[in-house]
């Protein structure tokens, strides 16, 4: 079998004058969870659509095992894909959603049974996906995305309406396909939910490659000479460093982070001045913060163009509110 | 069928029989047939005001005795009317409704045969003059045959000569009936008349004797024969024209009125004959077609408002999918997306076509007896099974003109994509503009009924009437003119565009 790799090599959409992915290029391998990282309206689900051969790019390719989407023979069998947990019929049952698409791609009755028992789905297998919650309808979506048995498979937010028992079995689940040797593309606009589940990070803004790396490079390079620092007396700790050429920035009322000093050298400099100080450690940087650094860049150049301004603090900010709206709209398209 | 086609038939077959719409609608389908059907059929009541059996036209005749035939070639019939008659006639005398055995060329009918104006024979080949006619008595019974070319001639059949007496009348006759028009008085206001007409007939080489083709006496050989009835002149060769007239006319707006008296005028060889009237009884001869009412295709009625019930189902099984953006497992399910848009039509046509045909079959059965109980009853409306080519040809006609507006429904959805806009537009094509027309002017409904889907209705018409705008398989082909455009246009665009 050849590597079931997903390579994007040039890939650009437009809608209208707006750029939507923008010469876009990476390859997603197999064996490892690869998280796809952008703020809302970054281009992920435009990008994703465009590997599932549902949106025609205005340049580049995106092949799947090196075949266009389009030419996969029975493409369930190649690539599983949840690119809209909303995209049911109300009035159909669980069960019948899932037998349709098995009868396009010729698989058998017995996996649509067996992808609801996977997903704990089987109580509810003959219920209208109308009266589902979210979660339920995400868990109804891997299972279209496992039906095929596929050696790829291709999530937009599985995680989106999951209570934290869904979250923990999805990462089990992301986990274990992975390491049965398929390749997984997972996107998030939250680089919270990807911290313990992907090994290697895309990274866009504004439809354009931001990074492209493992997750243990990434947080190694936010993390790099900082040091964290508790203590009651924040400020004249923040003069003493300063004066010593440190960067120091503030983390919370009893807490700084420090660049630019090593910790043994702080901890001298505070005691010849007679500060005290509760502790003090090399800071493990965060996803989120290294996401934060690394989308800055993006951020800074919304916030200069004054319309944009409000979205690029929310967007930015990488909270966890108002999933919604930028992502439906683009789904909406 | 491949494979993969059978299987994406399979599947949105899954996919349609697992949504409640679906039933509902099939089940509306075919609930709004039966019901606006029988509702028609009790609604209806016959209109037929003329007598039972007609008997009056222009007759150049002159006595038979005992055997003999009369023989003469039609060789022009002027097209007053597809039920205008000429022919040879031997007949007991010169009065209405008395007996006689007739052999006659129409122009829109064939050639037909008939005997006291009650029974008919129909020649199987058509033929329209010119034509060669002959009837031939002999030991009390009639046979017609007829001839191409007076050489080589077939029999149509042969009757026993019943009610003749040893010597009866021998000659040609003509016959033209009223033709039924209609003309727009006014906004929903359509006026049905009669108007008169006058047939003319051409016959070279008539000949009546005792034995066929001995007594060789040309009508206009021996020199002039012309005058009208009401001199009720001899012509040479001792031919006569009387114009046989309908005895005790009942009130009826079709036949009542004095008839035009016939001519007949001699020379070159032939006779000229002109003359009005008709033979025939109610179901012979084509009396009483022209006013009459389809009865099948009224007792299927209900598909023009079963047709709501059909667009909702032919645009929701496809727009249903662009509401809840289904379109797009759909579409990487499959991303051969003209497999799936064949796949949606095979699946729709064929439930469509089903509910259709229990719809129209059911109709029919239950309105017959409704219909027959208000007077739609032999011999002009024959009792008929739904097993008789005529009703399972409307029937099943029927089904597939549901089929193809679902298809044409189908098509404008993946066209418009949202379920109002494509409703909306298939309700105003269907529905609105054939009203719209049909009670502005009585020409922009015909055209109307001519050139837009609505034709395809055609299809249940059963017997030719003023009103129709069109035949039933030209309707039923610009129907499926358009539901193929249509799919033709939604396969391109689908393929081109995001989803």
């Amino acid at each position: 079998m050849t590597e079931m790799t997903i390579a994007v090599s040039g890939l650009s959409k437009r809608y209208g004058r707006t750029p939507a992915v923008d010469a876009l290029s990476f390859t997603v391998r197999p064996g490892r969870v690869t998280g796809f990282v952008g703020p809302n309206g970054a281009g992920k689900s435009t990008t994703m659509r465009m590997m599932m051969g549902l949106d025609a790019p205005d340049a580049g390719t995106a092949l799947i095992g090196g075949l266009p989407y389009r030419e996969l023979p029975d493409p369930l069998r190649v690539v599983g894909a949840l690119l809209d947990a909303e995209a049911v019929h109300p009035g159909r049952r669980a069960r019948a959603h899932l037998l349709w698409q098995a009868r396009y791609n010729g698989l058998p009755v017995r996996r649509v049974d067996e992808v609801l028992e996977q997903v704990g789905l089987d109580p509810a297998a003959r219920r209208r996906a109308g009266g589902f919650s979210l979660g339920m309808r995400q868990r109804l979506g891997i299972a279209g995305a496992l039906l095929g048995d596929p050696q790829v498979l291709i999530l937009d937010e599985p995680v989106n309406g999951l209570d934290p028992e869904g979250i923990r079995w999805i990462r089990g689940l992301l986990r274990s396909l992975a390491a049965e040797g398929r390749t997984v593309l997972v996107s998030s606009h939250l680089m919270g939910e990807l911290q313990d589940t992907a090994d290697h990070l895309i990274v866009i803004g504004r439809g354009r490659l931001l990074a492209d790396t493992e997750v243990d490079e990434l947080l190694a390079a936010a993390s790099d000479d900082r040091v964290e620092l508790r203590t009651a007396h924040r400020a004249e700790a923040m003069a003493v460093l300063a004066a010593e050429g440190g960067t120091v920035s503030v983390l919370g009322p009893d807490a700084l982070t420090v660049t630019g000093l090593g910790a043994e050298r702080i901890a001298a400099e505070l005691a010849s001045h007679a500060v005290p100080f509760a502790h003090l450690a090399p800071h493990r940087a965060s996803l989120e913060e290294a996401y934060l650094d690394l989308t800055r860049e993006a951020a800074d150049y919304r916030a200069h163009d004054p319309a944009a301004a409000p979205a690029a603090a929310a967007s930015g900010s990488g909270s966890g509110s108002g999933s919604g709206s930028d992502s439906a709209e683009e789904k909406g398209r | 069928m491949s494979t993969s086609l059978l299987r994406a038939v399979r599947a949105e077959w899954t996919k349609l029989r697992s949504v409640r719409s679906t039933g509902v609608a099939l089940l509306a389908t075919i609930a709004l047939t039966v019901l606006i059907g029988l509702l028609t059929a009790e609604g209806g009541h016959t209109s037929y005001g003329g007598p039972p059996v007609v008997d009056s036209f222009a007759f150049v005749h002159r006595p038979l005795a005992g055997d003999g035939t009369v023989t003469t070639k039609v060789a022009a019939q002027s097209d007053s009317g597809p039920w205008a008659k000429a022919g040879v006639m031997l007949k007991s005398g010169t009065g209405g409704v008395s007996p006689e055995v007739a052999l006659m060329v129409t122009p829109g009918h064939g050639i037909r045969m008939q005997v006291d104006g009650k029974r008919e024979l129909t020649w199987p080949d058509g033929g329209a003059a010119p034509y060669w006619l002959r009837l031939t008595r002999s030991a009390h019974r009639v046979t017609g045959a007829v001839s191409a070319d007076g050489r080589a001639w077939r029999t149509v059949g042969t009757v026993t000569d019943g009610g003749l007496p040893a010597t009866c009348e021998a000659g040609v006759f003509v016959a033209s009936p009223d033709v039924a028009t209609s003309h727009w008085a006014g906004p929903g206001k359509v006026v049905g008349a009669a108007r008169r007409t006058t047939g003319r007939a051409v016959f070279e080489h008539l000949t009546a004797g005792a034995a066929a083709g001995v007594d060789a006496a040309d009508a206009g050989a021996g020199g002039a024969a012309t005058g009208t009835s009401s001199g009720a002149q001899a012509a040479d060769g001792g031919w006569q024209l009387t114009d046989v007239a309908q005895p005790d006319l009942p009130a009826g707006p079709l036949s009542n009125r004095p008839q035009t008296p016939g001519t007949v005028h001699a020379g070159g060889g032939a006779l000229t004959v002109t003359g009005s009237g008709d033979l025939g009884s109610l179901g012979v001869g084509g009396i009483g077609t022209e006013a009459l009412d389809d009865t099948i295709a009224s007792a299927l009625s209900g598909v023009e408002i079963a047709l709501f019930a059909v667009i909702a189902l032919g645009v929701l099984a496809v727009t249903s999918e662009y509401r809840t953006r289904t379109i797009r497992t759909t579409f990487t399910v499959c991303p051969r997306r003209g497999r799936v848009l064949a796949a949606k039509a095979v699946v729709l046509a064929a439930g469509v076509f089903a509910a259709g045909l229990v719809a129209c079959a059911v109709s029919f059965v239950v309105a017959s007896p409704v219909q027959r109980r208000n007077g739609y009853g032999p011999p002009l409306f024959p009792e008929r099974s739904l097993a008789d080519p005529l009703v399972l040809r409307a029937v099943v006609g029927t089904a597939g003109f549901l089929a193809l507006v679902a298809l044409l429904s189908l098509g404008v959805g993946v066209l418009v994509r949202r379920t109002a806009g494509a409703v909306i537009l298939l309700f105003t094509l269907l529905v609105v503009i054939p009203l719209v027309a049909s009670i502005t002017s009585v020409g922009a409904g015909l055209w109307v009924g001519r050139l837009t889907p609505v034709a395809g209705a055609a299809i249940r018409q059963t017997r030719p009437m003023f009103q129709d705008a069109t035949g039933p398989w030209s309707g039923l082909a610009v129907l499926a003119g358009y539901t193929a455009a249509t799919l033709g246009a939604a396969f391109w665009v689908q393929r081109r565009r995001d989803a």
